[in-house]
């Protein structure tokens, strides 16, 4: 049954990984089966619905859209590199918890995924601009209103962080321990 | 009240957040096989002849099953019958399909992929048969039979009445009328359905447990014994984590039995998991009907008569019987008062994906159709919109109110409580209603295009017949609440808690809650129909009193002391009068338990502090609301956009107002995209067109806009915390709303807008229609 497999290595959270693909295994699919990391969730397997989101080099994608063997040496986050290393809430996941951003929270990994990066992008965003950035998610439970809420929280958050981040880096330098630095 | 009422963050999301839900696809039971279905691409087709050898010589394949395996396979239990239902429910693997979609054969294979190569190397020989798909043609006389055997596509034909309809709108002196045509939508929750079977040879007789995306373990777990024919006792159903169902996953469907049978058949775990197009093209659609419909009223506004003639599209079979248009045939009247009201409705059979109920169950239909026949009404009358449906509301002095017609369940329809013209008001003040209509005019004289619409509907909540809970109390002193219920985001682990909280007067964080399984509670029905809150949670809360009733019996014997002197509070039964002798729950809970063997038990008391306890409510609990939306249309390309969306919701006692708002959101932003983006699209000959979410528009962040949410609380007198269902009433005036909110922008026009979903085509279609009528001096 082993039928031309491909080596594989990439970093998933800060962790190193290899494996063995068929070069048309999804990266969802690489994700959730041969590395286990099953809070990446495929909702459509089209492109649409966003649910599958992960940040590859940098950059959400739907990883129903990529090949595994085509994310072959690049570094990917998903939803459980959020939280930092003993485990904390990163503050977006934080602010869905306050805001009541989830409801089933099938969509939701992939909806943190694009408002870790949108946010990264635009610190300081207008509900419109929020709206815009998760556009490529659909959820089919919160009517949404609730997420730009918990994103808009998640931005006051970060700022506040990132500025008292400055005052105390200044002072003895800090390390996130995250996976992901927003 | 300490704990309900409060909006308490939920338990459940720490787990959910970080990634660490455990969905279908999560589950990890070593050797589990996938499945993979070959669906029928014809309506309508006799299958002659299939070739599986090629996809069973895959390596990799574990079994391959065609139309042969099902020679003796039961069709589907025909649930909910009706005296004028001619009921057709799916056999598995039949050899003839009735419609696209429908499972022909079935691969097992070690991995999906594998799996899906072998379903392309089946081969069907299919002759097709002919095929009908739309209403119009459905119900012609010479149409195509969706089935051989039947004589004609009518699957029912009934009626409703109160009163004498046609008399009393002979005598109106103002008559509207109305058409509608209202289109099909999906369910869509974002997990798919998933189902995991496996059979456990070990005991006495052979055990199947199954874990599904389900609302109804019960349900699912008693058809399953039924069609498998083993006993209920060896058959375990347990919904884990899931995404979403909204209807979809109520249903038992024909993938539910052959992925359980094929794990017997194959003698290994075997799971399968619905893709997105299968979802589009099995799954359960909702809301098809068309309407013509008239209303007379005085010349004041005060309706005399309501008469409807529906059509029914119920696709190709009757999982859920024909609930969905007698729901709608019921509630036609809603919050108004309704005099004399005649409803003809015919169901019909389509070579489609069956229809079932979908948040709102027919119910946003019926809010269409006198709402916007008010609307017709106050513009002949020269009325405002609001005022008219004001003075033909029900009024809160006028409850219980009798309507006159049957309920669902055959007993008289009665609304318990309510105050409609409260919520009417209160979406006034807080939409700026009267505000908005002076802007209209000023935007008017911009060219700007502003339409109000304004719906008022109601819900029957809270169905029996009964759901059931078991409440304990650990030796560690925490709670533990079993319930019947199954989640989909709903929060009952944190609403549930709640109420338990409240009678033991303990933190949320100490007590448990746990569902989704028939392993916990013997007997139950599902999550849908609005009904959990009402029937869980009364039923945790009578349980949760007789096992306070018993530890204070175990402490009164303890403490040696009256049990009026004693009281409950933060793990403790103290004495009032003397705080400091108490006695902690977990100890209550040791000394139910008796001490060692051969001791006799002390306690005038059944030992253990644990209950199960039902609730079957003695009718259902209605709910009201009213909903104002502003949108605005582009002229030329026609776009609408909402510009201001309220909704005001009597939705009885909250349990955690957090949560029942996130409903409610959740609700409205369902019904938006019925009322304006989703539509599931068959040709006449029942091809689907609509199978992709490129095709199928779910309204995304930037379509649903924020809203504004009130609350007004009239408690059910049907159950001892006043509650009311929450779970669907978001939706259900929505369309209504669009649809006159858009009639509203285009009043110059005097066009009707009949369609749901609204779309951007039709208006521009309609105001060219007008403007060449208009050129052309024809009026």
């Amino acid at each position: 049954m082993q039928r031309n497999l491909k080596k594989i290595a990439m970093t998933v959270n800060g962790k190193a990984y290899t494996a063995s693909v068929e070069p048309r295994m999804l990266l969802s699919d690489v994700i959730r089966d041969e590395l286990g990391l099953t809070g990446t969730h495929v909702g459509c397997e089209h492109g649409i619905c966003g649910a599958c989101t992960v940040i590859l080099d940098g950059r959400p994608v739907r990883s129903c859209l990529v090949f595994g063997v085509q994310a072959d040496q690049s570094d990917v986050i998903t939803v459980e590199g959020l939280a930092d290393s003993n485990g904390e809430l990163h503050p977006l996941q934080e602010a869905f918890w306050e805001k009541h951003g989830l409801q089933c929270g099938f969509c939701t990994p992939g909806v943190l995924m694009s408002a870790c990066h949108f946010l990264q992008q635009n610190p300081n965003p207008s509900r419109e601009e929020i709206r815009e950035g998760i556009s490529g998610n659909l959820c089919r439970c919160t009517g949404y209103q609730n997420i730009v809420d918990a994103v808009e929280l998640a931005a006051e958050t970060l700022n506040k962080n990132k500025s008292s981040d400055t005052e105390s880096a200044k002072e003895q330098g800090v390390h996130s321990g995250r996976a992901v630095n927003v | 009240m300490k704990y309900i009422g409060k909006p308490i963050k939920r338990k459940i999301d720490p787990r959910l957040i970080r990634g660490d839900g455990r969905y279908i696809a999560d589950l990890n039971i070593p050797g589990t096989l996938c499945a993979a279905f070959l669906r029928s691409p014809h309506a309508h087709a006799r299958i002659l002849g299939i070739d599986l050898e090629q996809a069973r010589k895959l390596p990799g394949v574990v079994a391959v099953f065609g139309p042969d395996d099902g020679t003796d396979f039961d069709s589907l239990p025909v649930l909910f019958p009706h005296p004028k239902l001619v009921p057709v429910t799916q056999r598995p693997l039949d050899s003839i399909v009735h419609h696209v979609g429908e499972p022909v054969a079935m691969v097992v294979a070690l991995n999906r992929y594998i799996a899906e190569d072998a379903i392309e190397l089946i081969k069907v020989d299919y002759e097709p048969l002919r095929a009908v798909a739309q209403l119009d043609d459905a119900i012609k006389f010479d149409a195509p039979l969706a089935h051989q055997h039947l004589e004609s596509n009518v699957a029912a034909h009934f009626q409703q009445s109160v009163g004498d309809a046609k008399a009393a709108m002979k005598e109106a002196p103002v008559v509207v009328h109305h058409r509608f045509k209202i289109g099909r939508v999906s369910c869509l929750p974002i997990e798919t359905r998933g189902l995991l079977a496996k059979w456990d040879y070990n005991g006495a007789e052979p055990a199947l447990e199954v874990f599904a995306a389900t609302q109804s373990q019960h349900e699912m777990r008693s058809i399953l014994a039924k069609l498998l024919k083993v006993s209920e006792t060896n058959v375990r159903v347990i919904a884990p984590d899931v995404g979403g169902a909204f209807g979809a996953k109520a249903i038992f469907y024909v993938e539910d039995f052959l992925v359980s049978w094929a794990a017997r058949m194959v003698k290994a775990p075997v799971r399968w998991i619905e893709d997105r197009m299968e979802h589009m093209m099995s799954s359960i659609h909702e809301r098809e009907q068309y309407h013509e419909a008239s209303l007379g009223v005085t010349n004041d506004g005060k309706i005399l008569s309501v008469m409807d003639k529906m059509l029914a599209n119920n696709g190709a079979y009757v999982p859920w019987g024909i609930i969905v248009p007698i729901m709608t045939s019921t509630l036609i009247p809603g919050p108004y008062k309704v005099p004399n009201y005649f409803c003809d409705a015919t169901v019909l059979y389509t070579n489609t994906v069956p229809l079932a109920p979908f948040r709102g169950a027919g119910r946003p239909q019926a809010a269409l159709i006198l709402n916007r026949l008010l609307d017709q009404a106050a513009e002949k009358l020269g009325i405002d919109p609001v005022e008219i449906r004001r003075r033909n509301l029900i009024q809160e002095d006028e409850f219980p109110y009798r309507t006159g017609l049957m309920s669902r369940d055959g007993k008289p329809q009665i609304y318990d409580s309510g105050n409609y013209a409260k919520v009417l008001s209160e979406a006034v003040e807080i939409s700026k209603y009267t505000e908005w209509r002076k802007r209209q005019q000023e935007y008017r004289k911009q060219g700007r295009y502003i339409g109000i619409g304004v719906a008022s509907a109601i819900e029957n909540t809270g169905f029996g017949s009964f759901e059931g809970a078991t409440v304990r109390i650990e030796i560690t002193g925490d709670i533990t609440v079993l319930t019947s219920a199954a989640t989909q985001g709903q929060g009952h682990e944190t609403t549930f808690a709640q109420v338990a909280a409240e009678v033991f007067d303990v933190p949320v964080e100490k007590v448990n809650v746990r569902e989704g399984d028939t392993g916990l509670v013997t007997y139950g029905t599902g999550t849908f129909a609005s009904r959990m809150g009402v029937l869980v949670g009364t039923a945790i809360y009578k349980a949760s009193q007789a096992v306070k009733d018993k530890a204070k019996a175990i402490a009164a014997a303890k403490l040696n002391c009256a049990l009026e002197l004693l009281e409950m509070k933060d793990g403790y039964v103290f004495m009032v009068d003397e705080p400091s002798k108490r006695i902690s729950l977990g100890e209550l809970a040791h000394e139910a338990r008796g001490l060692f063997p051969g001791t006799t038990f002390p306690y005038h008391i059944t030992p253990g502090l644990e209950v199960t306890d039902y609730f079957a409510p003695e009718a259902a609990s209605v709910t009201g609301m009213t909903d104002i939306a502003v949108v605005e249309i582009d002229p030329n390309s026609c776009a609408i956009k909402i510009l201001d969306y309220t909704s005001v919701h009597d939705n009885g006692k909250l349990l955690n107002p957090l949560i029942v708002k996130g409903q409610v959101q959740g609700g409205i932003s369902n019904g938006i995209g019925t009322a304006l983006y989703e539509e599931i699209v068959y040709d006449r000959q029942g091809q689907l067109l609509t199978s992709t979410l490129m095709d199928y528009l779910v309204p995304s962040s930037c379509e649903i806009p924020d809203m504004k949410i009130g609350h007004v609380e009239t408690p059910s007198p049907l159950n001892p915390l006043g509650m009311k269902g929450a779970g669907e009433s978001g939706t259900i005036p929505v369309p209504a709303v669009i649809q006159s909110a858009v009639e509203d922008a285009l009043r110059e026009w005097n066009i009707k807008v009949e369609n749901i979903p609204v779309k951007p085509a039709q208006l521009r279609e309609l105001l060219r229609h007008k403007k060449q009528v208009t050129a052309s001096g024809i009026r």
